[in-house]
């Protein structure tokens, strides 16, 4: 299958030669079409730095990252800003919605930007709506929903513009379990049905259950890969739980 | 959606606004009063001894006029890189949505000129040059 994403040799250094900080220490990965990956790894543990560089908000030190055949190390100013535009789609744990704008208009400033036609923005929003069941609340605006309706607002703001890659940080980090689970089962659904590719990075178990495939970091390095195969989502649940105590080392905290 | 962008940004930095203009206007007030001393009525009425040391006065209120430009010139940087700041995070989604910096300079630019409207109607004339000044450098800190 096609690559998406590929990770080559990236290297992150923070500080100065007498204090150097490896948060990405050598990463290699690939990801390919259709798959949903989850980043695990404790915190300080540099998933996000790599999320980050992933999504151009952050520059690799070193090696580089190729999506979609292009390679986002070298690109920069309006070109950064087409692919952006074009090709990935954010998730945040804090959703990040303007709190100007209706949950309508702050799905469809995505597509505004491209300057894609009016009456298309309108059946778009309409159709992604109905999908992450949001259509009653597109009048309101952001802060008259729950957290769950507001991240379900963001993700389809990152998905309408039918990206390549969609990118999500933590995006369970702000929601009670009931959210949580209805925002994975929409991401599913975005997965298997839409097909987007999703790159997700979480320190939830849980969370990160829903994905097909889980890398594992540690201290800036690739420590351990899960695919979930054939497994329910219950045993690959439990199988995180183990490697999780490996990478932790503390048994205590798993019960 | 740009337009209505810049409206609704407007409506709710509202606050933000008002003390960014308060602060230019008591500055400006103050520069306006130290250029314009000499050329005050009373000024004109005095008898010649005093003219003398008026004339002294301005002299040297000509140099200090000069450092409250500069010090004005610093608190209208310092105000707008206050608003800009303010905002810092809703420019950043606008570029993850992948907005150019063009952009992002329009909406502020369009802002600035509702803002400036309002400010008309106020006819204030001191605040036109304010917000010719706001313009360029919003546009040159981004």
């Amino acid at each position: 299958m096609e690559n998406i994403l590929e990770v080559q040799n990236a290297e992150k250094y923070y500080g100065n030669k007498s204090n150097l900080t490896k948060a990405i220490n050598n990463i290699s990965f690939t990801v390919a079409k259709g798959e949903f990956l989850g980043i695990m790894g404790a915190s300080g543990s540099g998933k996000t730095t790599l999320l980050n560089c992933i999504s151009t908000i952050d520059k690799v030190t070193s090696g580089h990252i190729i999506v979609d055949g292009e390679d986002i190390t070298r690109l920069k100013g309006n070109k950064l800003n087409k692919f952006r535009r074009e090709k990935l789609g954010f998730i945040f744990q804090d959703f990040n919605l303007l709190d100007t704008l209706t949950c309508y208009e702050n799905i469809a400033i995505a597509l505004t930007i491209q300057k894609v036609n009016v009456k298309e923005i309108d059946k778009k929003v309409k159709l992604i709506a109905e999908k992450l069941e949001i259509k009653d609340i597109l009048k309101k605006y952001p802060y008259q929903v729950s957290g769950g309706q507001k991240q379900r607002v963001a993700s389809a703001r990152a998905i309408i513009t039918n990206p390549k890659l969609v990118l999500a940080d933590e995006p369970t980090g702000a929601l009670d379990s009931k959210s949580a689970r209805q925002l994975l089962e929409n991401f599913e659904y975005l997965n298997k049905k839409l097909e987007a590719t999703i790159l997700m990075v979480t320190h939830d178990a849980f969370t990160a259950s829903y994905a097909n495939r889980i890398l594992f970091i540690k201290d800036g390095k690739i420590f351990n890969e899960l695919i979930k195969g054939a497994d329910t989502r219950k045993q690959f649940f439990e199988k995180i739980i183990e490697v999780q105590t490996l990478l932790g080392g503390d048994l205590n905290n798993v019960i | 959606m740009l337009f209505k962008l810049s409206i609704q940004n407007m409506k709710k930095s509202i606050k933000d606004y008002v003390i960014y203009f308060l602060t230019l206007v008591l500055g400006v007030a103050i520069f306006y009063m130290f250029n314009s001393l000499d050329s005050q009525e009373a000024m004109l009425q005095v008898s010649q001894s005093t003219r003398n040391i008026i004339k002294l006065m301005i002299g040297i209120l000509g140099f200090v006029s000069v450092f409250v430009a500069v010090v004005l010139g610093l608190l209208i940087v310092y105000a707008n890189n206050f608003l800009i700041n303010r905002r810092k995070k809703e420019f950043g989604i606008y570029m993850t949505l992948g907005m150019s910096k063009r952009q992002i300079s329009k909406i502020i630019l369009l802002e600035t000129i509702f803002v400036g409207i309002i400010s008309l109607a106020a006819r204030t004339y001191n605040w036109c040059i304010c917000i010719t000044i706001y313009v360029y450098i919003s546009c040159k800190t981004l």
